[in-house]
């Protein structure tokens, strides 16, 4: 069962799919479902005995197509509607230990050009309005498959978050002109430290920064963005590419040395919509928001921002920046 | 500084229908070493132990 059920104190939808259940939960490594399938072993989901990077509908779906009818019946008070879209699962290697940072700086470069082809591609898609590229890493975030992946959610609307993101993002073009994310990234390099550095700068190269932002939720919070205005993966060119990925396995390694074990993070991609409207405003951006907030306490949403929706965060970005600097290897060292 | 490198990330795109209806999707960068013939990082666990 699944569909779309209104939410009319919030003014958005929430998901059923119940089906979500009985997924798989953390098979042993030899009956994993993303691995190859090897001759005469257990047939996994993908039946080809290796692959650079695969990519397949999710057997468990939030979204489907064409979606299932609802289960119940709607009403004024109550709107339902189809839970319709695409849910994908993104399989980064055949190997199945490791995480993304472990992976050679090559396949994460393949990766984005497989994002990249994934945006286009669903984008194409008329009922879809939104793609969304994600990972959750690691069993504190409630991950339920140990090999390396992601997931993509194809949206037959703008997801909450991104709505309120993007209806920003055009009142600051409206009332200055610019891009909020670059005024941002400029105000990043402005707040320079006493040591010549600016405060909350983690790690750059030529197109990319990586940044723990001025207002960050979470201790390690950290937001991947590139320095000149890009709505979507779509508009990088191949250098951009390059130094994304660069930027982003330097930034998952140093996630690894903060605390010296693989870091938990759930990792969003934020870019402009795939509706056809036109959203200036957009700046591709990811954001990292790990749980931990020291090598053995985790970050919870607890009453204050599950039942207000305000965060509290016990640390200060300056700080926390230093720290995840400190231990961000360079490019050399990749 | 960060250089491109030379490699070209060119990629064939197969899609197959699964058994239950749903599609597959596998990227191949035939100019590209594979991701079995390259070395990955020594992986470890979330308590820092190689597996």
């Amino acid at each position: 069962m699944s569909e779309l059920r209104w939410h009319p104190f919030l003014q958005q939808w929430v998901i059923t799919a119940t089906h979500r259940q009985d997924r798989t939960f953390l098979p042993p490594a030899d009956f994993c479902p993303l691995c190859p399938t090897r001759p005469g072993a257990f047939p996994t989901e993908i039946p080809e005995p290796t692959y650079d990077i695969a990519v397949f509908q999710n057997k468990f779906p939030s979204l489907q197509h064409p979606a299932p009818g609802p289960a119940v019946s709607g009403n004024d008070l109550h709107p339902v509607d189809l839970a319709e879209g695409i849910c994908e699962v993104v399989v980064y290697t055949p190997r199945h230990s490791g995480t993304l940072a472990d992976q050679p700086l090559r396949q994460i470069e393949k990766l984005v050009y497989v994002w990249t082809d994934r945006y286009e591609q669903l984008g194409a898609q008329d009922f879809i309005d939104y793609v969304f590229i994600f990972e959750n890493k690691g069993r504190a975030i409630g991950v339920t498959l140990d090999h390396p992946h992601g997931q993509i959610y194809a949206f037959p609307y703008i997801p909450p978050y991104i709505q309120t993101e993007l209806a920003s993002e055009q009142a600051h073009l409206d009332r200055t002109g610019n891009c909020l994310m670059c005024d941002v990234l400029a105000d990043e390099y402005a707040d320079v430290g006493q040591e010549g550095q600016p405060r909350r700068i983690v790690a750059e190269n030529d197109s990319f920064v990586a940044f723990i932002p001025f207002f960050a939720r979470w201790p390690y919070e950290t937001y991947l963005a590139p320095k000149n205005h890009r709505a979507s993966l779509a508009e990088l060119d191949s250098v951009e590419k390059h130094e994304l990925a660069v930027l982003l396995k330097r930034l998952l390694l140093g996630y690894d040395r903060l605390f010296g074990f693989s870091l938990p993070y759930i990792m969003v991609m934020h870019q402009a919509p795939v509706d056809g409207g036109a959203w200036p405003g957009s700046h591709l951006h990811i954001e990292f928001y790990p749980p931990n907030r020291t090598a053995q306490k985790l970050k919870y949403l607890a009453g204050c921002e599950s039942g207000a929706g305000s965060y509290i965060n016990d640390t200060l970005a300056e700080e926390k920046a230093a720290d995840l600097r400190a231990v961000v290897p360079t490019e050399d060292e990749l | 500084m960060c250089e491109k490198s030379a490699e070209d990330f060119a990629f064939i795109r197969r899609q197959l229908a699964l058994e239950d209806g749903r599609y597959l999707v596998l990227y191949d960068f035939p100019n590209l070493a594979a991701p079995d013939e390259e070395q990955v990082d020594e992986a470890k666990d979330e308590e820092g132990e190689a597996r």
